[in-house]
């Protein structure tokens, strides 16, 4: 006989320890099991034993009963305790599994512990503690690779970005059961993940299941998917049919591999959607992707427009489809694209289709006014063509100096270029003075940087006119470069601080950057701008950071 | 003298304490630190909330046993402020030399007399424990015997307060009756049987702390309680006829209340002599309902083959200044080895002083030599001790696998046989925390075939499988920890 007859018993036996042993006497719950237990038992004594008891328990005085059902549940305990059997079942094939022996296990117990707990749980710091294993190569241990794929599910993007990117890759192949093995083609972002961790450590082996979870995958898993595809070019015929998927992100994400692998039949079915009802649909692939095929496209397709604007033969629809397609050649930092557009300009094309735009009565008439600009930051962006901003910034400069020209972005790249050329002093003599600058917002703190190479190991010098004369003109993140510079400028510093509690709510990264200043340079009012940050301030992030510069932390 | 990461996580108590000496030094608190001129002292001045800064040093005269030491008020050592110490030393800041000042020079001689007279000490109970236990007194004797005397009435009282319990039904323990229990059992103070007062305390914790309804694990304590009661009984009343006798063999001491003093079990020659030891898994056990942390570690003797316990017990409310262990890859070599008096598998071990040396394949094979490869021996040993109520229920036991299969992978269940074809089932158990069996699948065919296995006992009354967990693979080349 087995183990559940005794553990019924016990469970009988259980009840009455909670109602209390002086119910035993004539309990039925244990008095129907005493026969069983006396027929065991004459093959095997301890089940007489206990049947015996059973009796007396079930026979005895309320006084009395309380030790009897303790003796008799002790001897039950220690008869059970030898009971325990096997389990079974039929083997499995296939196993184990392991191709190549598995990394030691030598992390020590303590550290292996908070890593997981670390990967597992949610909290603060933990980013740190998986960075500073990460760099110990602690994630060596296999130990450690449950947790990690747990991590990838991480709700804090940080941790599982940095998990993803940094430290599955480095596993390597003895990970990618693991992670095959739970993944499912309908999850969400965590599972994405975890498809694209697998992709890092075999390309060509994840492929097919690449290609199948395109087919039957849920939507975030498709658009990694198409997203992954893009590295791999033979599949590009394969892509094009999903290019109608019905989900945007799957579409898009199919677009931007399309022209990632250069696919010529997928970058012309793309650029035929424009002249759609579907343009909508492609417009962001173009405008984020680039390839050499999708440039010549693109100057091919602006050309036709070009020649049609020129010939004085345009419509609205045309100038419109020009500067659709002048917008499309951002971000591809293209010589070819350069040259086009500057013959554009040359040529007058860009003012005759600004014209065609303005004469018509559309609200959006304000940004094709900025057809000439958007043209001109195209070129001054890919960096190939400066001495054509310079030169023709300086036939235009009257026109400019003039009130009905706003020249932002020409006299901003005019600014970088020209202080290069001719050096800081004779640019200010001779421009700044002309008043233009005063008038444009274009001149950044961030192209003050650069173009003065301020935080570079070989800076421009300049002189302290171009503060002052900067403090002045309304761009207040500029303040912040000035007051590094001038440290002891008191007005520079009191609008530092000024602009710190303006935007403490609205900014907190550059009110953090302008403490951050402050304390690191041990402002004398430093302690009192912490409480402030720290009471208004809705974003913690940097309280730590911030801390340590108060003046009773410092060393 | 080279302090590293690894050392500094050898000597600190906890994370915590490591972290806090971390941010020490980030934050600049250190306003001086010094080095002799030998490299062994180093010492520092450390910003506290006060005025004045605390000056801590560490001292490694004696490379072995460092001494840590810090005018701070806190009763962790090492405090932070040592761990602080410890860290500028191993990120390489500057230290200046300096000569060992001469409060610690007074106190290196204090310590060294202090050695001689300990290494005396020692030497007396060699000799003591070479002459066996010493002649007591009538006196000695008839004090001893009222002694047993109390600590009998002491245990009709607790098997009173059992009864008491039983007969009440656990059901209808609420707050106050359990109190008025909790007050009966401190009133035991005056028995001389602190062992079976804190399983009592144990006991009522969980009624009240638990009330969900799972009353197995209370039934069970007070079987187990029973249990020691009537032994106890019994060999106490035997005791009486040589009271200076104790039980060497058994728990039985320990579990009524003595607690075992290296001295004792030096004279009861409970020890073996150079021994070397391979940890072969180590975990942290959480018992909530005993308000503790365990740091439990399963060690193999390179001579005998037995596995060892070496057990380290934290309560909660202490935990911050009672260092904790941590895993070893290393071969402990213990001069002196102390094994308390058990009838369990696994005694629980302590020892002094010990040096390392590192593992090597040879070290393996010894290992490998002991594990055991009849199962129905195994089987037998561990029923043996599973029926023992007083001893531990998850008994440990290293064996050599003829085959190992699996019946679920991914750390479900697997099975382990001998060459005879007798089985053990294999899966994991909660009694020994983070466990990754699931690393089994990953075992190379080489690996699987002839393994040797530690594994961890554990019978399940609810669905009847006697199962071990298994707590690392032993090859020829490496540990496998799976804990």
């Amino acid at each position: 006989m087995g183990l559940p007859v005794l553990f019924e018993i016990d469970q009988e036996l259980t009840r009455l320890f909670v109602a209390g042993s002086r119910l035993s006497t004539g309990d039925a719950g244990v008095r129907k099991y005493i026969p069983a237990m006396e027929k065991l038992g004459e093959r095997v004594p301890v089940f007489k034993k206990l049947a015996s008891l059973m009796k007396e328990l079930t026979e005895s005085k309320p006084e009395e009963s309380a030790s009897k059902l303790i003796e008799t549940r002790c001897l039950l305990l220690a008869v059970i305790s030898t009971q325990g059997e096997n389990a079974s079942g039929p083997n499995l094939d296939s196993w184990p599994q392991g191709q190549i022996a598995m990394s030691d296990t030598t992390i020590s117990s303590r550290e292996l512990a908070k890593i997981i707990e670390a990967l597992t749980t949610s909290g603060s710091g933990r980013l740190e503690i998986v960075k500073s294993a990460h760099e110990r190569h602690l994630f060596n241990d296999p130990r450690t690779h449950r947790a990690l794929i747990t991590g990838l599910g991480d709700k804090f993007s940080e941790l599982s970005d940095y998990i993803s990117a940094q430290i599955l890759p480095t596993c390597g192949e003895i990970l990618k059961p693991h992670l095959e093995r739970d993944m499912t083609y309908d999850g969400g972002a965590p599972e994405a993940k975890r498809l694209r961790a697998l992709h890092r450590i075999d390309p060509l082996g994840m492929v097919d299941k690449i290609k199948e979870i395109m087919i039957s995958g849920s939507v975030a898993m498709k658009e990694e998917a198409a997203r992954l595809l893009g590295n791999h070019p033979e599949c590009g015929s394969f892509l094009l049919d999903f290019m109608n998927d019905k989900k945007k992100e799957v579409r898009e994400a199919v677009m931007a591999s399309l022209i990632s692998m250069n696919n010529k039949d997928g970058i012309d079915k793309i650029l035929e959607m424009l002249n759609t009802k579907k343009a909508g649909q492609v417009t962001n692939p173009i405008i984020n992707g680039n390839s050499p095929y999708l440039v010549i496209r693109l100057i091919e397709m602006a050309r036709n427009a070009a020649e049609l604007i020129e010939s004085n033969n345009a419509d609205k629809s045309v100038a419109d489809n020009f500067y659709n397609l002048v917008t499309y050649m951002e971000n591809k930092n293209s010589a070819d694209i350069a040259d086009f557009l500057i013959t554009c300009l040359d040529s007058g094309t860009v003012k005759k289709a600004s014209r065609v735009l303005s004469e018509k009565d559309d609200k959006k008439q304000t940004e094709k006014h900025q057809l000439e600009l958007t043209v001109f930051n195209i070129i001054h962006y890919i960096g190939l063509r400066k001495d054509y901003i310079w030169n023709y910034f300086l036939n235009h400069f009257d026109e400019m100096k003039s009130k009905k020209w706003k020249p932002d972005t020409i006299a901003a790249h005019a600014f970088e270029i020209g202080i290069e050329k001719l050096g800081p002093e004779e640019f200010f003599d001779t421009f700044i003075d002309s008043g233009i600058y005063d008038k444009i917002a274009g001149i950044t703190s961030g192209l003050f940087q650069n173009t003065f190479r301020i935080y570079s190991e070989n800076p421009v010098p300049f002189s302290r006119r171009f503060a002052s004369y900067f403090l002045e003109a309304r761009r207040s993140d500029i303040y912040l470069t000035l007051a590094t510079l001038y440290p002891d400028d008191k007005e520079t510093l009191k609008k530092v601080i000024k602009v710190f509690k303006d935007t403490i709510k609205s900014d907190y990264y550059r009110s953090y950057v302008i403490l951050s200043y402050l304390g690191r340079n041990n402002h004398p009012d430093y302690k009192d701008l912490f409480e402030f940050y720290k009471e208004k301030s809705p974003y913690k992030y940097y309280l730590e950071e911030l801390e340590t510069y108060l003046p009773e932390n410092r060393g | 003298m080279k302090i590293t990461e690894d050392f500094i996580r050898s000597v600190s108590i906890n994370d915590s304490a490591m972290k806090n000496g971390q941010d020490l030094v980030k934050k600049g608190k250190f306003i001086s630190l010094s080095i002799d001129e030998d490299n062994v002292f180093i010492a520092g001045s450390c910003q506290g909330s006060g005025k004045t800064p605390y000056t801590c040093s560490a001292d490694f005269i004696n490379e072995e046993s460092p001494v840590f030491r810090c005018s701070c008020p806190s009763r962790q050592i090492p405090c932070k402020h040592v761990m602080g110490l410890l860290y500028a030393r191993a990120m390489e800041k500057s230290f200046e030399t300096a000569p060992v000042p001469d409060d610690i020079l007074a106190k290196r001689e204090k310590k060294e007399v202090a050695a001689v007279k300990k290494k005396e000490k020692v030497e007396k109970l060699e000799q003591a424990a070479a002459l066996g236990p010493a002649e007591k007194s009538a006196a000695w004797k008839r004090n001893a015997i009222k002694k047993i005397d109390t600590q009998l009435t002491g245990i009709s009282e607790v098997e009173k307060i059992l009864v008491n319990m039983v007969q009440g039904g656990l059901g209808a323990m609420d707050a106050k009756t359990i109190s008025s229990f909790l007050a009966l059992v401190k009133g035991l103070d005056a028995w001389y049987i602190p062992g079976l007062q804190n399983e009592m305390n144990e006991l009522l914790g969980l009624l009240k702390s638990s009330k969900d309804g799972n009353w197995t694990g209370k039934v069970n304590q007070i079987c187990s309680l029973q249990t020691l009661v009537s032994r106890s009984r019994d060999y106490l009343e035997k005791k009486k006829e040589t009271p200076e006798v104790l039980d060497t063999q058994t728990e039985i001491e320990e579990l009524i209340g003595h607690a075992w003093k290296l001295e004792e079990l030096a004279q009861h020659k409970l020890f073996e002599d150079n021994v070397k030891l391979a940890e072969l898994a180590f975990h942290v056990i959480t018992e909530p309902d005993k308000q503790q942390w365990v740091d439990e570690s399963f060690c193999i003797s390179l001579t005998s083959g037995r596995v060892f316990r070496v057990v380290n017990y934290r309560p909660f409310k202490a935990a911050k200044y009672i260092k904790e262990l941590d895993s070893t890859q290393a071969v402990v070599l213990v001069p002196r080895l102390f094994i308390y008096p058990a009838q369990a598998l696994n005694p629980r071990v302590r020892w002094e002083s010990n040096t390392f040396e590192d593992l090597t394949p040879e070290h393996l094979k010894i290992i490998r030599s002991f594990a055991m490869s009849d199962f129905a021996e195994v089987l037998k040993a561990v029923k043996n001790q599973l029926k023992n109520l007083l001893v531990s229920r998850n008994p440990a036991v290293f064996v050599k696998c003829a085959s190992l299969k699996a019946i679920e992978d991914r750390g479900g269940l697997y099975e382990a046989r001998d060459e005879k074809g007798a089985a053990i089932t294999l899966r994991p158990n909660s009694y020994s925390g983070l466990n990754f069996m699931h690393l089994l699948d990953d075992l190379t065919i080489d690996e699987v075939q002839n393994a040797c296995l530690l594994l961890l006992f554990d019978n399940n009354v609810e669905d009847g499988i006697l199962s071990a967990s298994v707590l690392c693979v032993v090859t020829d080349t490496r540990i496998i920890r799976l804990v």
